[in-house]
């Protein structure tokens, strides 16, 4: 049905709601978003008491878990050897001089697309 | 170069069928032989070198395939998610803001499409806007009204490269377009941050890493963090969700004609389906009784003779 009022909206000559439908509506609006800042400015305050009991993002939370899959848990372990790897090296005092400085960003990558491959379908059914 | 060398074989060859010649002509052959043989072992030396050196891209010059994500107007008949984009707005003028200008944006844009006239009225009388002079000739400001373009946040190019250290940030008003990846990849970078590089990345002072930016060092600080902001409609301020927020606004200012479009295919696709269907029975029926048709050749018998 909608697709037909569609057509006859694209023949005849249509309104735009650009205004709002009545004043007092408005005011109400103008209210509520004073009290939000109000409100907004007094939460600053009380932040850091909030802070604990506050909801996980859901990305973090996916990321998480997607970590702990078996298909992930190989690239974990990889990212985790290289990362100590290089820690080693790093320590190493002649390690300014070497020629090659190994860095684990392949690893972090393979870790992050099995991460991202479990974890990005499921992302924007926990969102608004 | 090749014509030259075809005239002088052609010469030479010239050059063999007269017999005076003949001690002239083998010592340009030997010339020309010798010219040929070491541009030859030149060339082939030079490839042969440049074969031993290979050069590609690594994965971190390419950065991080940004994964796909479930836009909710990703579809072909899908429109964008309003309040997103509302919310985003909101996002972008509290954080991205303060770095990054939207340039193509008028405050007109929003009305109808995210805020009511009235709000984006107010919206834009917070801003101050060069008036037309005054009698004695002196500038003057007044109030934004709704069709002056959003300000940004610095007066040129080079103010906004003095306060980020160099880099300059990109304006945002097609950046969804901009980028390869679009929305998926805006969505990753902003969410992407690792809490630390991965061990043995060095990073130029004042850089961040960040894996989806080509090379993954990046002047943009991770600037989302769960309840940055707080929404109007009561929506948990995750990162994830101010970043989708964000990334959907960005994507309509980019296509402000997204969902016009999107409509305007709906129809073309059913009106151009059935005006298809009508072009195929009109064939059928025109062409049916010349297909169904059947001719017969009769002879005409001879006439027999007496």
């Amino acid at each position: 049905m909608s697709l037909i009022r569609d057509f006859i909206e694209a023949m005849a000559p249509s309104h735009a709601y650009a205004e709002e439908a009545e004043e007092e509506e408005e005011a109400v609006e103008d209210v509520k978003e004073g009290d939000a800042e109000e409100e907004e400015e007094e939460d600053e305050d009380d932040d850091d008491d909030e802070d604990e009991d506050e909801a996980v993002d859901p990305l973090d939370a996916l990321k998480e878990e997607c970590q702990k899959t078996a298909e992930c848990a190989k690239s974990v372990k990889e990212f985790q050897a290289c990362t100590e790897r290089v820690t080693k090296a790093e320590e190493d005092p002649e390690y300014a001089n070497k020629d090659y400085k190994e860095d684990c960003v392949e690893e972090f990558f393979h870790l992050q697309q099995c991460v991202n491959k479990c974890a990005a379908p499921k992302l924007f059914s926990h969102l608004k | 170069m090749f014509s030259r060398l075809g005239s002088a074989f052609r010469q030479n060859a010239r050059a063999y069928s007269t017999s005076a010649k003949a001690e002239l002509s083998s010592n340009t052959k030997k010339a020309i032989s010798s010219v040929v043989g070491i541009t030859g072992l030149t060339l082939g030396y030079i490839v042969y070198q440049d074969s031993q050196t290979g050069k590609a891209m690594t994965a971190a010059e390419h950065g991080l395939q940004a994964p796909e994500y479930e836009w909710s107007h990703k579809g072909m008949f899908d429109s964008f998610d309003h309040a997103s984009i509302r919310r985003g707005f909101q996002v972008y003028r509290e954080v991205c803001s303060a770095c990054h200008s939207l340039d193509r944006i008028s405050w007109r844009n929003l009305v109808g499409v995210s805020h009511t006239a009235s709000e984006a009225k107010a919206m834009a009388a917070e801003f101050e806007y060069d008036d037309e002079p005054d009698d004695q000739g002196n500038p003057r400001k007044r109030p934004g009204k709704l069709t002056d373009p959003i300000p940004g946040p610095y007066a040129n190019e080079q103010a906004a490269r003095a306060a980020n250290g160099g880099a300059l940030p990109p304006d945002l008003s097609l950046i969804i377009k901009a980028r390869h990846g679009g929305c998926d990849y805006v969505f990753s970078l902003l969410t992407g941050y690792p809490e630390e590089p991965p061990a043995g990345v060095q990073l130029a002072p004042g850089a961040n890493y960040n894996p989806y930016f080509p090379g993954g060092s990046i002047a943009m600080a991770r600037v989302l963090f769960d309840d940055l902001v707080e929404y109007e409609d009561g929506t948990p301020a995750s990162t994830s969700q101010e970043a989708k927020d964000v990334v959907t606004f960005l994507n309509w200012c980019s296509e402000p004609e997204h969902d016009e479009r999107k409509k305007m295919g709906v129809k073309a696709l059913l009106i151009v389906g059935s005006l298809y269907l009508l072009a195929v029975w009109t064939k059928k029926f025109k062409w049916t009784p010349i297909k169904h048709r059947k001719i017969v050749f009769n002879p005409p018998k001879p006439p027999k003779r007496r």
